[in-house]
């Protein structure tokens, strides 16, 4: 298993948490449980102190006994916790017995004490429990004092009986948890396994996507994983719309090429078996179209690949008229000679764009307009602002066609009428990409003269007031 | 023979034509698919070769439209179109051959005689009649076993009365077979070829039928 997998990280966190649980109860019934047995044995303390202050009253022990009464402890071996209480309970006693210790003082002589309690160092002598420590081992005293006999009575009990007890208590409360942990483990693993099967279709969906094969996954899938799903699915949708535009600009672009191609090979080898000079100058005349077409072809080809490419313009504020008489001043003579040219520029609109790029976009839609007039025809060009936002171009020309206005800026596509009009149907769609790159827009109208409408609307420059 | 060239593109057209004429063929051409169907239903053409972007709408409706009316003329699709469906739709419509542009003369030139060999049922491209034999592929002509010359004009004459011997041809359909559309017809042209062929070959072979056309007599000299 990975380390940085969210599988990994479950299966950890909730193992740690469990850990952390079962000891933080462990700890917690310890200490309960030393609090309790704390007041247990304390209590048991001034009781048995109490008891042997009552037996030493009622039954005091002669002042002539110089040497104090020793009560015998019996000796039984330990033997762990490997016996049940029921056997431990045996004849003559408790094996805790050496584990309780106790002394009577009466006046300054130590008038009885317990076997175990030889070797203590003199008692404090105030009332109340004390800790002393004998061979290593801590002991809990309690000291007790009867004034009418000036009778000090010391009991004690070692303190690791009381740990003992308290650890049996709190592993008797952990321990089926803790043999629990491993199987619960299991089960916490095959329920992340099961939860985040979902994840793993999913992803399995993914890695098998190929660029032929880019339909939408359709599993049904946790609430979770359904927004990764729609997003997943969008994205699939947008690569195999733009795989279809490459396709169909590839299938396009080489079946417009073909056929200048074809042009050049057939008139070569017309002209390597011509025998007469009137069809070398055919052949020759034919090639030099032909590769001027496919040149032309080429280059708005390489351009549209371009401005695939091309993410931002490099916008700078441009003068509308100036850009209008520049482009104009581009245009083949013969085209500019071919129809009346009528501009009404507004001179203070200033385009927010791409110098370079709205230039080619103005000469082409200029030169569309001349091209597609009849000689002696009228193109109008009129600027205004639209709005506080857009510069509006308006290119009218008069013609003899009515346009399919909604193919207009299709890549290839071109008028059945205007075959013979030289051009490969590349033009607008460069516009239009070049507009839509500006955020601008670009529409297509016929008008009442047969020709055509063309609004180009652009982003007005920021004024600087 | 006469071959119906459909295609748009002016430049290409032209330079087809050129070719096709060099090959001994008298090629028509028209450019749009309305003008295909008139002209292949009124006249005689031994070939169609047809572009299927037309300007008028798709040509594959153009083959279907010719099918429908028992034109059997072959067809030959000569396109930019490479993709598989539309070949395919182009032969199922009944197109008999598909070539995709950029094309090699040498293999379109093969294209047309074998289309023209199949339509006329035979094996392979010699023609032999009269003493005569003709080869349709290199235009290589003898008569008697001595090797013939022939003029461009001359050899589509001969081919026309080789393929169809016995028949008598009207001298309009040996113009419009030799020059076309744009043939002139106050001329004597035919005359002055058939002249020279019979000084060519031998007199009889061909036998003027007077008023009617001209003939060529297969079972000449046996």
């Amino acid at each position: 298993m990975a380390f940085n997998s969210i599988k990994f990280y479950l299966l950890l966190g909730i193992n740690l948490l469990m850990l952390g649980t079962l000891s933080l109860n462990a700890w917690i019934a310890y200490h309960d449980a030393l609090h309790e047995l704390d007041e247990i044995y304390d209590a048991e303390l001034a009781r048995s102190a109490k008891l042997i202050s009552l037996l030493l009253s009622s039954n005091p022990i002669p002042q002539t006994n110089t040497e104090p009464l020793v009560i015998a402890v019996p000796h039984i071996t330990e033997m762990g916790e490997t016996l049940s209480a029921q056997q431990e309970r045996l004849l003559d006693g408790h094996k805790y017995e050496g584990k309780i210790a106790f002394q009577a003082q009466q006046g300054d002589k130590l008038i009885m004490l317990s076997e175990n309690a030889l070797q203590f160092p003199t008692p404090q002598r105030q009332a109340g429990y004390h800790e002393i420590t004998e061979h290593n081992t801590l002991w809990v005293t309690f000291s007790y004092f009867v004034p009418e006999q000036d009778l000090w009575i010391f009991t004690a009990q070692r303190e690791d009986i009381r740990e003992e007890l308290g650890a049996h208590i709190a592993q008797a409360q952990v321990r089926p948890i803790l043999f629990m942990m491993l199987p619960l483990s299991l089960l916490i693993y095959l329920v992340i396994r099961l939860v985040l099967r979902p994840l793993q279709l999913l992803q399995q969906q993914v890695a098998d996507k190929t660029p032929e094969q880019l339909h939408e996954i359709q599993l049904a899938l946790p609430l979770e994983l359904q927004p990764i799903q729609s997003a997943i699915n969008r994205l699939l949708q947008r690569i195999r719309r733009y795989l279809q535009q490459e396709k169909r600009f590839i299938a396009d672009a080489s079946h417009e090429l073909r056929t200048p191609l074809s042009i050049l090979q057939l008139h070569a080898q017309n002209l390597s078996s011509a025998s007469d000079p009137a069809e070398v100058t055919e052949a020759v005349n034919a090639i030099t179209e032909g590769s001027k077409r496919m040149s032309h072809l080429i280059n708005q080809l390489l351009s549209i690949a371009r401005l695939d490419h091309l993410q931002q313009p490099d916008c700078t504020a441009i003068p509308v008229s100036s850009l209008l008489h520049h482009s104009l001043s581009q245009l083949p003579m013969k085209l500019l000679d071919k129809v009346n040219w009528q501009l009404e520029l507004d001179d203070s609109c200033q385009i927010y764009g791409d110098d370079t790029l709205l230039q080619s976009v103005m000469r082409n839609v200029l030169d569309n307009a001349a091209k597609y007039s009849p000689t002696d025809g009228t193109v109008k060009v009129q600027t205004s602002r639209n709005n506080q936002q857009q510069i509006m171009i308006n290119i009218k020309n008069s013609g003899n066609t009515t346009a399919e206005t909604s193919r207009l800026g299709n890549r290839f596509y071109r008028h059945q009428q205007h075959q013979q009009i030289e051009g490969a149907g590349l033009g607008l769609s460069i516009v239009k990409h070049i507009i839509e790159l500006h955020s601008g827009s670009i529409s297509f109208s016929a008008n009442s003269q047969l020709g055509l409408d063309v609004l180009i609307l652009l982003p007005q420059a920021p004024q600087n007031d | 023979m006469r071959i119906l060239l459909v295609e748009d593109d002016e430049l290409l057209a032209q330079g087809m034509i050129t070719r096709l004429k060099r090959m001994g063929y008298q090629p028509e051409h028209c450019t749009t698919g309305k003008q295909a169907m008139l002209a292949a239903k009124d006249n005689n053409f031994a070939l169609i070769i047809l572009d299927l972007g037309l300007p008028d709408g798709f040509a594959l409706e153009i083959i279907a439209q010719l099918r429908q009316a028992a034109i059997t003329i072959p067809i030959l699709v000569l396109t930019a179109q490479s993709q598989l469906e539309t070949k395919l739709a182009a032969l199922n419509s009944g197109a008999d051959d598909y070539l995709v542009k950029p094309i090699d003369v040498l293999e379109l030139e093969a294209r047309i005689r074998v289309l023209c060999r199949r339509q006329q049922q035979r094996t392979d491209d010699r023609l032999h009649l009269a003493g005569i034999s003709l080869n349709l592929q290199n235009h290589q002509c003898q008569f008697q076993q001595r090797d013939v010359t022939l003029t461009r004009r001359e050899f589509m004459l001969l081919k026309e009365f080789m393929l169809k011997p016995d028949r008598i041809l009207s001298r309009q359909q040996l113009e419009e077979l030799s020059y076309g559309w744009d043939g002139d017809n106050e001329s004597n042209a035919i005359e002055v070829h058939i002249h020279n062929l019979r000084k060519k070959l031998s007199a009889d072979v061909i036998k003027t039928v007077r008023g009617v056309g001209y003939m060529l007599v297969s079972q000449y000299g046996v």
